[in-house]
């Protein structure tokens, strides 16, 4: 009889380490906060609308206090997101990992297959959503030197020039500028000559520096050399004005009688299968993060929409968004085969 | 050393025609817009491929010098060689587990002690301290995250 | 501007830069600043994207005075490890290495650091007095520059570049060839097609030359060591102050260089399609192309580090010219800068010129005190530095190993890139035993992009006609200064042989 209670000691030790196993993920409570710093991913690279944006709100985040632990950006810049989408699904699960997000996150499994690990194909579905912080706005800028006060002068223009003589530099291929650029084209019935470039930045040099005759440009790339009386607005891709100082003098194309209107996401993502609690912690900071002077003060300058959004309106958003990217980029052929 | 040089030619030739390959699933033709996105890789593969063939050929004209061929690595230096390179393969194949600063640090303490046969406190005293060193450089005072591992990840943030 | 308002306005500056509180703010950037430069993966670029939070509390002066020190120390602190280790910390380091290192292993690294030190101090300081007073013009013509352009210049810097190798001319041509080849990996930026990847996602984003080149370079230099086997002791060195008197009494000698270099490097800086590497490749091969003692370089030649150094510092100061007066970044470090001027309350642009006197004017004036008080820093940690050649070789060897992980490791964050950089370990062990010349590789690699991308701009611009390269009178000079050079050698070696001997100069060329 000295088998049984050895036994029994076996069963419920064992026993006991199944509970705890089980039981851990459930005891880390309700109420998540972060133990470790935060990595916040850029899937882009240095310098860009995103990585500024990341590195703008970081410090912010830690002046407020918002959150125990530091936010750290980090760039994956590789296959146009691609690298930074699959980081964010090895991830999976990690409540310290969160992605700010581009219109990338749409375009790019569009423009080319993503394999996940598994074999089967990324989308934006298999990330965690978190919230809608901005909407980023696009603005059909020319040089001002040009001959061109309106769009409809610009149109003309277009329009009588042979085709492919007119320019237009834009970030990468097959990307937000080059979609607009399509959309354009397919209203106005002419064939633009598309420059890619690295980054926004080089993209605004080349406008001022007369290599291409327009671009359309984020606010906040081309806002300085607006001031200084290099190029000028012509119409804005937002479904209304933006209600800012010198911004709102800028007509929509909907008013100019062009039904064409493109806004750029920013928002942020978690890890694939991140925690309901962490999901909880991330959109309660960043609904307070975007309440800051701070932010303001930045959404005024660069002319964005704010525009918070959350739970299941962020996912229902997003499937619109992403319905409406494809279907542009249909029509534009810029579709993987 | 004459034989090594044929051999590695060979192999780079062989690497060449794989990368010709490669470039060959893009078009590689000139399009309206200038060259299209495969035609450097594949003109450059080529280029590769001939500049390979003609050092293969080179190598091989060039006439055997009587007597034995002087080794590509001296018997003697095969062991100092695999004993810097294999714990390098050793620890990044395990990078997930042990990180930079653990992994680093073992392989610090091994080369000490095997190559350098220094005093085992003073091997000690470095490979813990300079790892530590490193951890707060990169990880605290430039929060610039580094591939910790499985083992310092649990120390530091799951007790 | 008169030229009085610029002595007005510089004076105002130099009052800014030399308040205490400034003053202070400057050299903690700079020693901040060097120790990013050292650590490998640490680039300028990477401690100013850093640092950027801190200046949040700041006022806009202050901030662009810590970062723009922290830019100028890392400059210096790049060169450190190149003429240490082997092991380039930053792109525009890499030539260094070719003569910094053979110095360091003959015994004289503080000859080899005291030149770099010198060199880079007379580059961006000769540089910030042309920033000074010739800030606007320049900034517009640099404009006029396009794909076609940029094009042209690239072009230039190869040309510069012929001749490098040495040696078997096959060898040399299937390295660059390589070089090119490997810059086309990644995503291609005009269709957006991932290519010449073999399936990985991680090399999508391309092979990137840092991790290549601290493969090929420092990995390989340790595989060869130990090969050897002798010196487990670590080099004997003197170290002292002397070498930096006895490295002075040589810089007369080379004033050409230092002078084509600052003006090459100053120039190619503020265009903002190239940046500082192919301005310290294109320096570096000139003043080898025009040295007397041409032989000598790669083995140790002070010119060979000179060149490069004097170059690359004065891209640095460059580069912030478009930056400061258009807004348009001229290097990545200038990028993450812009980035922070979002986070002071300033538009960068055009105006900043009128309406920000003192941010302006500011940092115009701490570039003279924060390079002057940068390079007194680094010269005085030579004998310190020099002493890390006297630490016995089974330490060394290892930290270098795991200083170079890390720094391949930061480049992308991602573990594919720490195998890439033992296959170019073995790979640069290999090719160094077999006199397969590892710079044409290494400077194709880095240029091989640029130009392609450059390239392939300029030919949609053109609608697929090369001609755009000859209708424009910018990039046809300098289509025919580099043609001028690519012919250079060819032609040199037909006079000295006199006509008659065509085929022999054909080969000269190629050598």
């Amino acid at each position: 009889m000295v088998r049984w209670p050895l036994l029994r000691v076996a069963l419920s030790v064992s026993l006991t380490v199944l509970l705890v196993v089980i039981a851990v993920p459930v005891s880390s409570g309700p109420a998540f906060t972060p133990r470790r710093p935060i990595e916040w991913t850029i899937p882009a690279g240095t310098g860009g609308g995103a990585d500024q944006q990341a590195r703008f709100m970081a410090p912010v985040i830690a002046k407020h206090n918002l959150s125990p632990q530091p936010f750290i950006p980090v760039n994956r810049p590789a296959g146009a997101g691609a690298q930074a989408f699959l980081w964010m699904i090895d991830k999976s699960g990690d409540p310290h990992t969160i992605l700010i997000t581009l219109d990338n996150l749409f375009a790019t499994p569009q423009a080319q297959v993503i394999r996940r690990r598994d074999g089967g194909r990324f989308s934006w579905r298999d990330l965690t959503p978190i919230a809608r912080l901005l909407l980023d706005n696009f603005v059909l800028w020319v040089h001002a030197d040009s001959p061109w006060k309106t769009l409809a002068e610009f149109e003309r223009a277009a329009k009588a020039a042979p085709r492919g003589s007119v320019k237009m530099a834009g970030t990468g291929s097959k990307q937000e500028d080059e979609i607009i650029m399509v959309l354009l084209e397919q209203a106005w019935g002419v064939d633009f000559n598309y420059i890619p470039f690295a980054g926004g930045g080089a993209v605004a040099a080349a406008l001022v520096g007369k290599q291409v005759e327009f671009t359309v440009n984020n606010p906040l790339e081309a806002v300085g050399h607006w001031e200084g009386g290099r190029v000028r607005p012509l119409a804005i891709f937002a479904p209304e004005r933006v209600q800012f100082a010198q911004w709102k003098d800028i007509p929509t194309m909907k008013e100019l009688g062009l039904n064409i209107e493109y806004q750029m996401l920013r928002g942020v993502f978690g890890t694939a299968d991140m925690p309901r609690e962490a999901v909880a912690f991330y959109v309660d900071l960043f609904r307070k993060l975007m309440d800051t002077e701070e932010m303001a003060d930045f959404i005024q300058r660069g002319a964005f929409t704010k525009a918070f959004l959350t739970g299941p309106e962020f996912v229902r958003w997003l499937e619109a968004k992403d319905a409406s990217v494809r279907g542009l980029m249909q029509k534009g052929g810029l579709v993987a085969p | 050393m004459r034989r090594a040089e044929i051999v590695a030619a060979l192999v780079l030739a062989a690497g060449a025609a794989i990368l010709v390959r490669e470039a060959l699933r893009l078009p590689v033709g000139w399009t309206s817009i200038g060259p299209g996105s495969g035609f450097f890789p594949f003109w450059l593969s080529i280029g590769v491929a001939i500049a390979a063939a003609a050092i293969v050929m080179k190598s091989v004209r060039v006439p055997a010098t009587p007597g034995r061929d002087a080794p590509f690595i001296r018997t003697t230096a095969w062991k100092p060689l695999l004993i810097a390179f294999l714990p390098m393969v050793a620890v990044i194949a395990a990078l997930r587990y042990l990180g930079i600063y653990i992994g680093g640090g073992l392989y610090l303490a091994g080369y000490m002690t095997f190559v350098g046969r220094h005093r085992w406190i003073s091997t000690i005293l470095v490979s813990v301290l300079i790892p530590v060193a490193l951890f707060f450089i990169f990880e605290r005072w430039f929060i610039l995250p580094m591939p910790k591992g499985r083992l310092l990840e649990y120390l530091l943030y799951e007790r | 501007m008169d030229i009085l308002s610029v002595f007005d306005n510089l004076l105002y500056g130099l009052g800014v830069a030399l308040t205490p509180a400034n003053l202070i703010i400057a050299v903690a950037g700079l020693i901040l600043g060097t120790a990013i430069g050292v650590l490998p993966g640490l680039g300028g670029t990477n401690g100013v994207a850093l640092l950027l939070p801190l200046t949040f509390s700041l006022t806009p002066t202050a901030a662009i005075i810590l970062l723009a020190s922290v830019y100028w120390g890392s400059l210096f602190g790049g060169a450190i490890t190149s003429i240490l280790f082997n092991i380039p910390g930053e792109p525009w380091s890499v030539a260094t290495t070719f003569d910094g290192h053979p110095l360091a292993q003959q015994g004289k690294p503080g000859i080899a650091l005291t030149a770099a030190f010198t060199s880079s101090f007379i580059g961006a300081f000769v540089s910030i007095i042309l920033f000074t007073f010739f800030a606007p013009p320049l900034a517009e013509w640099a404009l006029k520059f396009g794909p076609p352009e940029n094009f042209a210049v690239l072009m230039l810097a190869f040309a510069t570049f012929t001749g490098l190798g040495g040696g078997d001319p096959a060898k040399t041509i299937f390295m660059t060839l390589l070089g090119l080849l490997l810059s086309t990996v990644g995503f291609d930026i005009v269709s957006g097609q991932p290519r010449m990847h073999f399936g990985f996602v991680a090399l999508q984003s391309g092979v990137n030359f840092i991790v290549i080149a601290i493969g090929l370079f420092g990995l390989g230099e340790i595989f060869l060591t130990v090969e050897e086997g002798l010196r487990l002791k670590g080099i004997a060195g003197r170290i002292g102050f002397r070498d930096l008197w006895e490295t002075w009494k040589m810089f007369p000698r080379y004033w050409a260089t230092i002078v084509r270099g600052t003006i090459l490097g100053f120039w190619i800086g503020v265009l903002p399609g190239t940046g500082a590497t192919p301005a310290s490749f294109m320096s570096y091969g000139l003043a080898k192309q025009f040295s007397k003692n041409s032989e000598r370089f790669g083995k140790g030649e002070v010119e060979g580090v000179v060149a490069p150094e004097t170059a690359a510092h004065a891209a640095g100061i460059g580069a912030l010219l478009p930056m400061i007066t258009l807004g348009i970044p001229g290097s990545p470090t200038a990028a993450v800068m812009l980035a922070g001027f979002f986070i002071w309350g300033l538009n960068p642009g055009a105006l900043l010129f009128q309406t920000q006197r003192e941010f302006v004017w500011g940092l115009i004036g701490s570039m003279y005190i924060a390079n002057v008080i940068g390079v007194i820093i680094v010269l005085t940690m030579v004998p310190l530095f020099a002493a890390i050649n006297r630490i016995p070789f089974g330490v060394l060897a290892p930290l270098i190993v795991i200083l170079s992980s890390i720094g391949a490791f930061a480049v992308n964050n991602q573990p594919l890139d720490l195998w890439i950089m033992l296959g170019s370990g073995v790979a640069g062990y290999i090719f160094r035993k077999l006199k397969y010349p590892l710079a044409p590789l290494v400077v194709a690699l880095v240029l091989g992009e640029m130009t392609e991308q450059a390239l392939r701009q300029s030919l949609i611009m053109g609608q697929g006609s090369p001609a755009i390269f000859i209708t424009r009178p910018i990039a046809l000079v300098f289509m025919a200064a580099s043609a001028f050079l690519f012919l250079l050698p060819a032609i040199r070696s037909y006079r000295r042989r006199g006509p008659g001997v065509p085929h022999q100069a054909t080969a000269e060329l190629e050598g």
